[in-house]
């Protein structure tokens, strides 16, 4: 099973789990976040992401998705870009996620591909003004 | 292949709740189910997929199962619609 990192700005990452786990209706495995704020020391929350992907890794890699490209969040992921067993994708929202947590059998790079699909199609123009 | 047309009854439709309740209950079974709304069909079995129908209350939707077991796929599917969801309302 692939595990899922969210490395996001502040406390949004835990809001994103408390909201998939009341979607989904049950608590998920080998799921984490690591909050970054202002305050924060970059090789600190480094040390942190290697003690998670250390644990979220069973075999089949991490999928880690953050928010702003270019923020802070994503500058310290800079590190694992070409690390094998890691994925990275920006722009967090709630249907890439849910994606990510509800189709973790498969490959690494097939879940990611998949992920990018689902937050793209999530977002849609409702309003139907001129 | 088995065909039924369930009028959608909850309050809050086809929400992220009961979405991910029918990707579950479909999941169960090894038959091939699709959920078809005005011409889209998606997979049963994909919350992503069943959440971008947006059906809302009083609209209606077909289900679509093919394999060894959609009999009771359907039965249980279209209960899961007519109890709400288990949502009461």
């Amino acid at each position: 099973m692939i595990g899922i990192l969210i490395v996001t700005h502040g406390e949004i990452g835990k809001s994103f789990i408390d909201c998939v786990s009341h979607i989904l209706g049950k608590s998920i495995n080998l799921l984490e976040c690591i909050p970054v704020d202002p305050k924060s020391n970059l090789e600190q929350c480094q040390e942190l992401i290697d003690i998670e992907i250390k644990n979220l890794d069973t075999g089949s890699g991490v999928l880690i998705l953050t928010d702003i490209y270019g923020a802070t969040p994503s500058n310290i992921l800079k590190k694992y870009t070409t690390q094998d067993n890691v994925e990275i994708i920006t722009g967090i929202n709630l249907p890439m996620l849910i994606q990510a947590i509800t189709n973790r059998d498969g490959s690494l790079s097939q879940a990611t591909k998949k992920c990018m699909q689902s937050s793209i199609d999530g977002i849609i123009k409702m309003s139907r003004k001129c | 292949m088995l065909k039924k047309k369930i009028k959608i009854i909850n309050k809050l439709g086809l929400h992220a709740r009961a979405s991910s309740k029918l990707t579950q209950l479909a999941s169960q079974f090894n038959s091939e189910i699709f959920i078809i709304k005005n011409k889209k069909k998606v997979n049963a079995k994909n919350i992503m997929d069943i959440l971008m129908l947006a059906a809302s209350m009083d609209s209606e939707v077909e289900i679509e199962a093919s394999g060894s077991d959609e009999n009771e796929a359907v039965r249980k599917i279209e209960e899961l619609f007519q109890n709400y969801f288990g949502e009461g309302e």
